[in-house]
């Protein structure tokens, strides 16, 4: 002992020098990595400085009327930049599954374990050495590239050095990234004894649990009535699945700038320990073996046909026209097929196809038994509804946004007035028809067809009420005339005020119950929601866009449409569309008094860093109230399309300076050229020729735009159609429009007698 | 001194070697022999830290071996199945040992690659059987370590090659009191250069003692009788129980265990026309104990 002790004083560890030998044994492992990096990352960087460097000499000719401004070729630059460091990232990422896939392959060979494993060095150790070599070639080879990459933006372009910051955290986030995959096919490796072993356990760590749960989900979907988007939503695989946790955190630590590396790294560092520790206890006397661990290999092989056994289930239920006889023989061939598959692989041989027969079948058994309780959810308990008591939070999908309601008196008011109402719905079916006559023949020929325009139902698509004659209009008499008839056939049927959208109810504990198709939000609860902080923060644009680069605006208003490109236009109407932004505080009352007009849409940037923010777009609606939105607008226009330029010169007329709501309402008289009220019962119609019956019927209407929907939607909660059968044609410049009469504006009885004075 | 205390090693359900108890003194040139599936290999891979022993205890100078870098920084293992990093050169390799073990020498290095007539540039792949053997021969030797273990190393050497390994392990020994065991079934090597051996048949020791006791505690003795005594001197030898008895007419060759002196008188006593000790060969000793142990060694060679 003594002298082993001196042995050990006296020289250097053979884990050290051994440390040395390996790194210079693996320089091809080095050179691989930086051929690749540079190769990728100083192409890329090549290609779009060349790219840039074009667009500006696009600029520099004699009597160019443009002239390039710095902002221009800065957006280009951090665009480019941007894209390259992404691309750092993407590398380090197929540098994490060559790395993975190389390293410790010596355990998978009865020789070379024979001649490690008797070197004076610890098991532990030789794991370490092993493994961080590729991690240290990798850490030059990236730093090598991202740093060369930014030397050449930051030589041709001055604006490059603002991009910095970016191309750092893009080198820290491409590290996590790569430790993540690489620990995850350590892990997998420290699990198996073959690289072909290897490769289908990091697969099978990596997606089994989200292939799994997103069978079970879509075989739930086939017996409940849960909102299967919202389970396969990123939310819900974070939920399940550690590995989208740690993408996610990963993508989120890029694009916002925020540290949001811990989770990865903390699995990553338990991944590196668990395979160290594997490495350690593995006994070399397996090496060369498919699965070193015998319980993992019986356990791969049992999920794995589990898995196919729902994949073949629910493959063959489609096929087989909905059958469930079908679906029980899918399950049976998923599963056999699954078992031929992984016994070939696992021992090697296609001859072990059917190993273990016995346990298949009664593992096979056991599958079909989970399937009729669970996916198929013959008991019914999955998708119940959870107390009020037992819930945490209510998430709704109002207007395509997602608002999260914590507040006890709001979860309460917003269970007390939802309903699930699937079963109550009748199945209707509908032929749809734009074509006036053959939807006639329709009628006499299909009695027992509806032709409900089926929103009541909310399961339907929207459809037109009409379609613009394809024979030569001469007048917008002529449009009225021939479309009036359609009106009367279907068009006052749409009544009811159901409104359908997702909730999703979070309890204290367990899985969240998400239903959306069949929820009712009547127009109390509609009420309720509309009246909110968390709605109305949807549409208090000042809040939501702040500072943040306005790409482009949009607006439909009375037919009128325009659009105005801010990116395009440096400086042009930044300073108007700031005004219009502020200006753009829904208030809750706007809506209930005032006819809807159209919508302005918003594109901004999501972030004030252009390199790593996305596109978000958000629709504003616009009510013959809002006077100061229609002036900035005017404004808008004005500047967009200045007075003197023939195509657009109608344009220009859009919009003049409103003072009141009264303006307003004669700017759209004043462009109405035809006009006729139509009993949507019987058909008849009759023009309104006098202007102040016209005027009067103006002030009750619901809506004056020629698209209704809003965000999606087909009915508008900004519009408050009232039950009546009258409807009103308009011809507003040069579209056909049809009114509706809003909620409480008028009463059926006042509506009788100025249809009558009009016969 | 090497201390194999009770070791047993089971691969599942298959137990290799059961509660195996050697001692090994420094110095000594150790044979271990047996037959195939004996847990030869098994028992030396144990002995260098590459297999966990099941029970028991592996010690080196009372220090156990099992991931413990400081004692195994003084064993190399030659394996019967050479590994050499892939694409490699004798060059190569030499690196990696030298990397590992402190005590590599550049100057052995040398010496045996020029002994061996090798080139350390060239691609092992591109070697005989014969000259990847000596390769990782020279290699190990030139680790410099107390301990050697050998696992069928002389194997595939041609016999001027053998000879010159035998010869540089005696060297080793002598020179620095290194300790060399070699697993082999070429039990006529290991007679030549072993100074002690150890028997194992079914993962159990069956025998292990200096070569010399052992060979004095067995004799192989040829003798004649009259024709008319033939089949009551037979009937005499068998009540002995000999580990082998051959008769061939009336000439018997006899295996049997005992004094030299008292196995010698006692044949006297039975008055034969002519009788001689031959010396055992390792073989016949290995043959005979094994079939001792009821492993037909007849039967296998038809």
């Amino acid at each position: 002992m003594t002298m082993l002790k001196r042995s050990a004083d006296a020289k250097k560890s053979s884990s050290r020098t051994y440390y040395g030998f390996a790194m210079k044994q693996n320089w091809q492992l080095c050179a691989l990595f930086i051929i690749l990096t540079l190769f990728i990352m100083l192409l890329a960087s090549y290609i779009s400085i060349d790219y840039i460097n074009d667009y500006v000499a696009r600029y520099d000719y004699p009597g160019s009327l443009e002239t390039i401004t710095a902002e221009k070729i800065e957006t280009r630059v951090h665009s480019r930049m941007s894209d390259v460091s992404v691309i750092g990232i993407l590398v380090g990422a197929g540098l994490a599954f060559i790395s993975g896939m190389t390293a410790m392959s010596y355990v998978n060979s009865k020789k070379s374990v024979g001649c490690y494993h008797s070197f004076p060095i610890k098991r532990e150790s030789m794991f370490v050495t092993e493994t961080t070599i590729p991690m240290v070639y990798f850490l030059l080879s990236i730093t090598a590239g991202y740093a060369i990459s930014f030397l050449m933006f930051a030589f041709s372009f001055d604006s490059a050095l603002a991009m910095g910051g970016l191309y750092i955290r893009a080198w820290f986030t491409s590290i996590v990234l790569f430790l993540f995959i690489y620990t995850v096919i350590l892990l997998a490796g420290g699990l198996t004894g073959t690289t072909a072993m290897k490769l289908i356990m990091t697969l099978f760590l990596l997606f089994w649990p989200l292939v799994m749960y997103t069978l079970i989900i879509y075989m739930l979907d086939i017996n409940t009535e849960l909102e299967i988007s919202y389970y396969t939503s990123t939310e819900a695989y974070m939920f399940i699945s550690p590995l989208v946790r740690a993408i996610n955190s990963i993508v989120e630590m890029y694009s916002t700038a925020k540290l949001t590396c811990g989770f990865p790294l903390i699995m990553s560092a338990a991944m590196y320990v668990g395979a160290m520790l594997l490495h350690k206890y593995r006994k070399s006397e397996l090496s060369g073996t498919t699965v070193v661990w015998k319980p993992m290999f019986a356990f791969v092989k049992y999920a794995v046909i589990f898995a196919a056994a729902h994949l073949g289930a629910l493959l063959f239920y489609y096929m087989g026209d909905e059958s469930y006889v079908t679906m029980f023989f899918g399950a049976v061939f998923g599963a056999v097929v699954a078992l031929m598959l992984m016994n070939a692989i696992m021992y090697r041989s296609t001859r072990a196809m059917f190993k273990n027969m016995k346990k298949f079948f009664i593992f096979l058994l056991a599958t079909i038994v989970f399937i009729i309780l669970v996916p198929l959810n013959v008991t019914g308990l999955i998708g119940l509804p959870y107390p009020t008591w037992y819930t945490r939070s209510i998430e709704l999908i109002v207007d395509n946004y997602t608002l999260e309601y914590t507040d006890r008196e709001d979860i309460e008011a917003i269970e007390g007035f939802s309903k699930y109402v699937s079963n109550t719905l009748p199945t209707v079916r509908y032929i749809y028809s734009d074509d006036i006559e053959e939807m006639e023949k329709l009628m006499t020929s299909f009695p027992y067809y509806t032709y409900d325009n089926s929103e009541k139902y909310g399961y339907y698509d929207e459809y037109g009420y009409y379609h613009e004659s394809s024979e030569l209009v001469m007048s917008p008499e002529d449009v009225i005339e021939s479309t009036k008839e359609l009106y009367a056939a279907n068009g006052s049927s749409s009544t009811a005020t159901t409104w359908y959208t997702t909730k999703v109810q979070k309890p204290f504990f367990g899985i969240p119950v998400a239903k959306s198709r069949n929820f009712d939000v009547n127009s109390a609860g509609w009420e309720y929601i509309s009246r909110t902080e968390e709605y109305l923060a949807q549409y208090d644009l000042p809040g939501r866009i702040g500072d943040k680069e306005v790409t482009y605006l949009d607006f439909d208003i009375l037919g009128r449409g325009a659009h105005f490109s801010v990116s395009n236009n440096s400086g042009l109407f930044e300073d108007t569309i700031d005004k219009l932004i502020s200006a753009c505080v829904l208030k809750h009352e706007t809506n209930d008094d005032h006819i809807y007009l159209g919508a302005i849409t918003i594109e901004y940037k999501s972030s004030k860093n252009a390199a790593t923010s996305y596109y978000e777009n958000v629709s504003y609606p616009v009510f013959s109230c809002d006077i100061e939105i229609l002036n900035i607008l005017g404004e808008l226009t004005q500047i967009g399309y200045p007075k003197g330029e023939d195509k657009i010169a109608y344009e220009t007329a859009a919009f003049l300076s409103f003072d009141s709501e009264e303006d307003v309402l004669d700017f759209i008289m004043n462009n109405i050229t035809a006009s006729a009220i139509v009993d949507a019962t019987s058909g008849e119609t009759h023009f309104i020729n006098e202007y102040d019956t016209a005027r009067e019927l103006l002030t009750y209407t619901s809506s004056i735009c020629t698209n209704n929907s809003y965000r999606g939607y087909k009915r508008s909660q900004f519009i408050r159609e009232s039950g009546t059968h009258y409807n009103v044609l308009v011809n507003l410049f040069g579209n056909q429009l049809m009114l509706r009469f809003r909620q409480d504006s008028v009463t059926e009885t006042e509506l009788d007698a100025i249809f009558d004075s009009l016969k | 001194m090497i201390k194999i205390d009770s070791v047993t090693k089971d691969f599942e359900e298959v137990r290799s070697l059961d509660s195996v108890s050697v001692l090994v003194d420094d110095g000594s040139i150790f044979g271990l022999i047996g037959s195939n599936g004996s847990g030869k290999s098994t028992l030396l891979r144990i002995i260098c830290g590459i297999y966990k022993p099941t029970e028991g205890e592996m010690l080196f100078d009372g220090v156990p071996v099992w991931e413990n870098p400081l004692v195994k920084r003084n064993i190399v293992y030659l394996s019967d199945e050479q590994y050499f990093l892939p694409h490699s050169t004798i060059y190569d390799m030499m690196q990696m040992y030298k990397s590992v073990y402190p005590d590599f020498s550049l100057d052995k290095y040398n010496e045996y690659l020029t002994l061996f007539g090798l080139d350390d540039k060239r691609k092992i792949s591109t070697f005989s059987k014969g000259m990847q053997k000596q390769a990782s021969f020279l290699l190990g030797l030139s680790c410099r370590t107390k301990y050697i273990l050998c696992d069928e190393t002389l194997d595939g050497l041609d016999p001027v090659m053998r000879r010159t390994v035998c010869k540089i392990v005696a060297e080793e020994v002598a020179e620095r009191n290194v300790t060399v065991i070699f697993a082999s079934h070429n039990l006529k090597e290991i007679e030549d250069i072993c100074d002690h051996v150890a028997l194992l048949h079914k993962g159990q020791l069956i025998l292990e003692a200096e070569l010399d006791d052992i060979k004095l505690g067995i004799h192989k003795i040829q003798m004649s009788f009259p024709k008319d005594r033939v089949d009551s001197v037979k009937r005499e030898f068998e009540t002995l129980s000999p580990v082998s008895l051959e008769q061939r007419g009336s000439l018997f060759t006899l295996i049997a265990r005992g004094e030299e002196a008292e196995l010698s008188s006692y044949i006297d006593s039975l008055e034969p026309v002519f009788v001689e000790f031959i010396p055992l060969t390792l073989e016949e000793i290995f043959i005979a104990e094994m079939e001792e142990r009821g492993y037909d060694y007849a039967e296998k060679i038809g």
